[in-house]
């Protein structure tokens, strides 16, 4: 971004020709340099270019800045080192990438000692780290070998052209390079099922537009100078002419009744449609993108976007276009009748313009500062409200009464400004206006008086009578009530134009996990895993696990225990493809992961995972969200299975009680039962426990477990829990620790090695044997 | 003292029990005891509470992130030791500090923004300006779309075009 020179991965020697004189300096020539970086921060923490050259005996640093100078009528850059350092390449070994607040830095230890090598900003820690590598590769060899093919490819956050932003990495769309014609030409695709209603609407539009302009040809100067005046060819004819005017409005106003039934006949099957298209591009993202974006922001997209773009087809385009039409309209006609009169309609239209568009800027400024305190005050309630028990609690009433008050005040503030300014611009604009049409006044007005006093200079082609003025009139107001509409339409377009472009955004994004396009299926699924070097990490460099190798045999049931945040869950989302592991691969019955169908992958395995989520609903419908098929019995039996059947029994609709959205009504442990039915309901080949059963107490939990086992019918379980004595059943065991696996082994096995399990074993029988409680 | 520091294994680091020494760049802890001194090795200083006590609550870590102990005060320590520790916080808690907003601009989903820091003149950009602004009082920082944070100490003393600039997302 800053820096004059950007590392490629796969080209790191090539040195930019004003490195060359500081390089030579040292002694270094063109050809010796094997790699180079150029990051942003100097050792004092100022923003500075910063080389690292490496040659195959030495590295150098050479801290600088970039100056602009002028020669033979060229502006050429040159580089004015200001800080030097260099160490021997044999001597640096454990260079490390070290994260600190918000920069980064490269250390190395060179003889004994760890010295910093570069700073640098988090903007160029993916530089760092491919340069990290070659470096470690020169200091123990000499020489690397870069990287190749997909590992060296940059991640393009910047539009070439433009320079913006891409919302999303991954799918390189630029907002503004991406034609908004095209997002609004895409939209209209979709919607083509709707074509030749939306066609429809604009005829009826356009009809009505025609007839208003029409309408007061007749009613004022027509009627004045042709059928009241003697010399008129309608003279003497009202009821025919009153007959015409009636049928006019008539008309007009049965075109607008069918376009008012169109357009809430559309309304709703086109706001339904977008809700759907929109949610189900949502829904077919992997879980990474949920847990990255707020969700509140996505609810919005469903509700409000669908209504935004509806809006867009349906009143915006259509209104804008016989707008525009009755204006050139009303303005050609009134160039046909006068055109100095004319010029001075349409004088103080440009100003108004302005005028206009200048307040309505400023409005959009007023209403998304309102908008945003309203979003405050919003979520400030709902955090009062959803913590309303540790408001009670802590006794914080007052404390909350506060926060809610201030903020209230803001947002009746932001109020306050947007509605006075409101008042304030808009009669301002619309005095001018009223210039404009006194302006009219009183050039027609001289018209006639010259006409009347002095015929002969006015042509005879100019007349103007009071008829003709009258008519003038009505299509001044005409051009210039809509005026207001077309500034407001502009903004407003611009807000539907990025409710589509937000929702290519999600259209088009890429799920991370997908569907192999020919997905292996399993005949018969035994249950079988394997693990075979598998590392992760949610964020790059922040490794969760890794090197992780084990091989559960189908129908056994294994233990997990380790640290908590030692990755045993994510463990278990690998398992489920919520996530893809970063390295190596998983297996089911020899199949690997990626290669299976999500449908078979998903079937055979189920999850109790550590946070359970009920649904609103019934306890019935909650369980049954495993398999909707599943019959009464099953779900009886599950629940039975499970616990959950005791306490179920114990309330009044019994399982068709409803369970609130909250499920204030549940306790944890009555929750982690219903889950546990949820799963068994799904009767999967593999069964994974994240501490399913911790909430609960030890009876009811070997009662369950019990049960389990009875139901397995050779099903292989994954049981993570804290609590040892939830594993006394288990096969094997395997100890997550420094994120890999430290030991596994049978419970015995792992007591006899007195490493990590034994520590813990011996931790939580001391603890019983302290209350006189000893396990056997 | 049984202190619930003690239960936790959480240790006060006091000038009497241990000692704090430069290797190379980087400061190394020594453990005192009545036969001597032990080298616990490199460590790291974390900042319990890195807005409100800046001096206070340091945490060491070791370079595996295991937690080595706590100083209370910085100003309890030795002042070879104050100077040391003072050179790696500013090193580890650098934020470029914002003196002058030139332009911020929003477009689409990103504010673009360019300004002037005491690190010097800079441009980055912002990823959903609104949640990035994190508001201490009167002092601001911003987070970019890259992670990388910066401070604006005081609101207030920002000159009036540059509070023009950011007057939008304040509230
Ligand atoms: N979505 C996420 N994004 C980033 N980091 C995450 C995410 N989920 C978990 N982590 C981190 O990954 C590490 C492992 O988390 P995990 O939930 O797998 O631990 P765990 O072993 O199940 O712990 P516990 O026993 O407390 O349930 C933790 O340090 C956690 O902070
Ligand atoms: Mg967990």
């Amino acid at each position: 971004m800053r820096a004059p020179y950007v590392f490629d991965p796969q080209n790191p020697h090539i040195v930019p020709d004003l490195l060359l004189p500081a390089l030579s300096a040292h002694g270094v020539k063109k050809e010796e340099v094997l790699a180079l970086l150029c990051v942003d921060l100097d050792d004092d923490c100022l923003f500075k270019d910063c080389y690292l050259v490496a040659t195959k005996e030495r590295l150098l640093y050479i801290a600088g800045v970039t100056r602009l100078c002028r020669e033979d009528k060229k502006t050429l850059q040159v580089f004015v080192p200001c800080k030097q350092t260099e160490w021997q390449m044999k001597d640096l070994s454990e260079m490390k990438m070290e994260d600190l607040v918000s920069s980064c830095r490269l250390t190395a230890v060179c003889q004994n000692e760890r010295f910093v090598l570069c700073n640098f900003s988090l903007s160029f820690k993916e530089d760092v780290r491919i340069f990290r590598g070659y470096l470690e590769e020169i200091a123990k060899t000499g020489s690397f070998t870069p990287l190749s093919g997909e590992k060296a490819k940059k991640k393009e956050l910047y539009c070439p052209k433009c320079g913006l932003r891409y919302a999303d990495a991954e799918n390189k769309v630029c907002p503004r390079c991406q034609k908004q014609s095209k997002t609004v030409c895409r939209t209209a695709k979709l919607l083509s099922g709707y074509k030749w209603k939306l066609i429809l609407i604009g005829l009826t539009l356009i009809l009505s537009g025609a007839l208003s302009v029409v309408a007061p040809y007749f009613s004022a100067g027509f009627f004045y100078d042709e059928v009241l005046d003697a010399a008129g060819a309608f003279y003497g004819k009202i009821l025919l002419v009153i007959g015409i005017i009636v049928t006019t409005r008539l008309l007009s106003q049965l075109v607008s009744s069918i376009h008012s039934a169109l357009t809430s006949v559309i309304a709703a099957d086109m706001v339904y449609d977008l809700r759907k298209i929109i949610f189900s591009s949502i829904n077919r993202l992997s879980l990474s993108f949920f847990t990255s974006r707020k969700t509140g922001g996505l609810m919005t997209q469903v509700n409000s976007d669908a209504q935004t773009i509806y809006w867009f087809f349906c009143d915006l385009i259509p209104s804008f276009t016989v707008n525009m039409v009755q204006v050139v309209a009303a303005i050609l006609i009134m160039f046909l009748l006068s055109p100095p009169l004319c010029l001075a309609a349409i004088l103080f239209i440009p100003p108004s313009i302005v005028a206009i568009r200048a307040i309505f800027k400023k409005m959009d400024v007023l209403h998304s500062r309102r908008f945003g305190r309203s979003r405050s005050l919003s979520s400030a309630l709902s955090d009062m409200l959803g913590g309303v028990r540790v408001v009670k609690a802590f006794s914080g009433e007052q404390k909350e009464q506060k926060r809610f008050n201030k903020k209230n005040e803001e947002l009746a503030r932001a109020d306050l400004n947007t509605n006075l300014y409101g008042a304030k611009a808009f009669p301002g604009v619309e005095l001018l206006l009223r210039l404009g049409n006194s302006l009219v006044w009183a050039v027609g007005g001289v018209m006639i008086l010259l006409h009347l006093t002095n015929p002969a200079l006015v042509g005879e082609r100019q007349v103007l009578t009071y008829g003709l003025l009258a008519t003038f009139l009505s299509y001044v107001s005409m051009i210039y009530s809509p005026l207001f509409g077309f500034v407001d339409m502009i903004s407003q377009a611009a807000d539907s134009i990025k409710a589509m472009s937000r929702l290519f955004e999600i259209m088009d994004a890429r799920p991370d996990v997908v569907e192999r396009s020919d997905p292996l299926r399993l005949e018969e699924v035994k249950g079988g895993l394997r693990f075979e070097n598998t590392g992760f990490c949610y964020l790059p460099g922040q490794t969760v696990l890794e090197k992780i190798s084990f091989e559960v045999e189908a129908g056994k049931t294994v233990g997990i225990v380790g640290k908590t945040g030692a990755g045993k869950s994510t463990l278990a989302h690998l398992i489920l493809r919520l996530y893809d592991p970063t390295e190596g691969d998983i297996y089911l019955d020899g199949v690997n992961l990626k290669d299976l169908s999500f449908e078979d992958l998903r079937k055979n395995v189920a999850i109790v995972s550590q946070d359970t989520y009920l649904f609103a609903g019934t306890i019935l419908e909650n369980v049954r969200y495993a398999r909707p098929d599943a019959t009464l019995m099953e779900v009886f039996e599950a629940c039975v299975a499970s616990g959950a059947h005791e306490f179920i029994m114990k309330l009044k609709d019994g399982y068709e009680t409803r369970i609130g959205q909250g499920n204030a009504d549940l306790s944890g442990g009555e929750r982690q039962r219903l889950s546990i039915a949820r799963a068994i309901l799904k009767d999967p080949k593999i069964l994974i426990l994240d501490e399913a059963t911790a909430a609960m107490d030890t009876r009811t939990e070997m009662i369950i477990q019990r049960s389990l086992t009875a139901l397995s019918r050779g099903r292989t379980t994954l049981i993570i829990a804290h609590r040892l004595s939830t594993l006394r059943d288990a096969d094997e065991l395997i100890v997550i620790d420094g994120k890999t696996v430290a030991e596994r082994g049978t419970p015995a096995e792992l007591i006899r090695q007195k490493g990590i399990y034994y520590t813990l074993y011996k931790m939580q029988t001391e603890a019983l044997k302290t209350i006189g409680i000893a396990e056997d | 003292m049984n202190s619930v520091f003690e239960i936790a294994g959480v240790t006060p680091l006091t000038v009497e029990n241990t000692r704090i020494a430069l290797e190379g760049d980087f400061p190394v802890l020594y453990q005192k005891s009545e036969n001597g001194e032990e080298r616990v090795g490199v460590f790291k200083t974390q900042r319990a509470f890195p807005f409100e006590k800046e001096e206070e609550f340091l945490v060491l870590l070791s370079e595996e992130g295991k937690e080595l102990g706590f100083i209370r005060k910085l100003s309890d320590r030795t002042d070879e030791e104050i100077a040391i520790l003072q050179k790696d916080l500013a090193r580890r808690y650098f934020m470029p500090r914002i003196k002058k907003i030139h332009k911020v601009k929003e477009q689409f989903a990103f504010s673009y923004w360019k300004v002037d820091t005491e690190s010097g003149p800079l441009e980055f950009s912002v990823r959903d300006t609104y949640k990035s602004l994190i508001h201490l009082g009167a002092r601001i920082i911003v987070t970019d779309a890259d992670g990388n944070r910066y401070d604006i100490p005081d609101y207030h003393t920002l000159d009036k075009a540059s509070r023009k600039q950011i007057d939008l997302y304040l509230w």
